[in-house]
């Protein structure tokens, strides 16, 4: 699986989300996405992809498209 | 390796939890046949089949998420997989005492069903909550805590992660202050404020059913929210569980102690994956290398399957 697929699927294991609804996801954006959603997310992807983030960047994945931005500095490529 | 289970608080839960492995295994169907005849109510339609608001409320959330880890625990002892500590996040900490063997499976469902209702009675629905606050140091959280007043840190999740509890009111002036000041703080989705001392009503009552409670010293570590240490008595145990309501749970103090004592696999019992980036957060700021594994899924049970 490419690493956008992979991407794609930790939103939607996390939120129960269709693909289209991503491209516009945010923090708080819907109900799912609260403060222990964001934990199950950033948990997701760290499964994934076998990094552990630094709290700056928990508190920055603002959105589903800033979280592509922030996985460039752990060697991930969407 | 030594290894630990931990057991997921209230927060993880949704409609259809783990459902693949209760329908896979006859021993973890039987456990939700046990908890519906004790409580007196369908547990398994209630966890399975609810709406998701339904299964949010307090009363409904502890017996179902609870029964989901108990029986995910007999499995876990089915299949011969070997731990040598047991802890859990708030709720999760009533399986981790029969993962210890501390308490008897339907000793810990009756009490956790009294506890959640004695915990919804003790601060009426919008009248309290909990609010997470990431990037701050604890010093910092407790000293934002005296300034607003009536709220004080409930979880210690992870280094820069606290969650704090208290009245409406005094959560609204803290994100108020919080927005001001960029604080990255947000409303937790719980009805009611944990682990605080709004919870005293709570504390009071559970004190006489906890105390007359058939529990025993436990067989492996048991590490308790309220101190973050082991507990070996019998009194000791029964005295922590009560101070849990309206003291903060120490979990990152407890994976803490845990790194220390060579602990390095962590297995999570229950929904999500929530615990399992608290655990490698607090190992990679000790420098420390941690193998997480969740046992919440059929696929993630087969993998602790090859690990044993």
């Amino acid at each position: 699986m490419r690493n956008l697929e992979k991407y794609k699927e930790a939103f939607k294991a996390s939120f129960s989300i269709q693909d289209e609804a991503l491209p516009a996801l945010a923090y708080q954006s819907i109900p799912a996405w609260d403060s222990v959603g964001h934990m199950q997310l950033i948990a997701e992807l760290e499964d994934t992809f076998h990094i552990v983030f630094d709290t700056e960047d928990i508190i920055d994945f603002s959105s589903y498209e800033k979280g592509k931005e922030l996985l460039k500095k752990y060697q991930v490529i969407i | 390796m030594k290894t630990a289970l931990m057991f997921s608080g209230q927060g993880a839960q949704f409609p259809g939890m783990m459902q693949d492995i209760v329908t896979e295994y006859r021993i973890a169907r039987e456990l939700f046949d046990l908890a519906s005849t004790a409580l007196g109510r369908d547990i398994y339609s209630l966890t399975m089949e609810s709406s998701q608001e339904k299964l949010n409320l307090t009363q409904n959330t502890q017996p179902c998420l609870l029964a989901c880890e108990l029986a995910v625990l007999r499995i876990i002892r089915s299949i011969g997989l070997d731990y040598e500590a047991a802890l859990g996040f708030s709720l999760g900490e009533w399986a981790a005492l029969a993962a210890a063997g501390a308490a008897s499976e339907e000793e810990v469902i009756k009490l956790i069903d009294i506890r959640a209702a004695a915990m919804q009675q003790a601060v009426p629905e919008g009248k309290g909550g909990m609010v997470s606050i990431l990037g701050m140091d604890a010093e910092a959280v407790a000293a934002l805590c005296r300034e607003v007043g009536d709220v004080s840190p409930a979880n210690y999740n992870c280094p820069g992660n606290i969650t704090v509890a208290g009245t409406a009111e005094a959560l609204g002036r803290l994100l108020e202050r919080a927005e001001k000041t960029g604080i990255i703080a947000a409303k937790v989705a719980v009805s009611i404020p944990s682990h605080c001392s709004l919870m005293l009503p709570a504390a009071e009552r559970l004190r006489p059913l906890i105390n007359a409670a058939a529990f025993h010293s436990p067989d492996r570590l048991l590490i308790m929210n309220a101190t973050a240490k082991p507990v070996v008595s019998c009194g000791a145990l029964k005295d922590a569980l009560i101070q849990q309501l309206t003291s903060p749970v120490l979990f990152q103090q407890s994976i803490l102690y845990l790194l220390e004592d060579g602990y390095d696999t962590f297995i999570e019992v229950g929904p999500g994956k929530v615990l399992s980036g608290m655990v490698r957060r607090t190992a990679k700021q000790t420098g420390k290398r941690v193998r997480t594994l969740q046992a919440n899924s059929l696929a993630g049970l087969e993998k602790l399957s090859s690990c044993g």
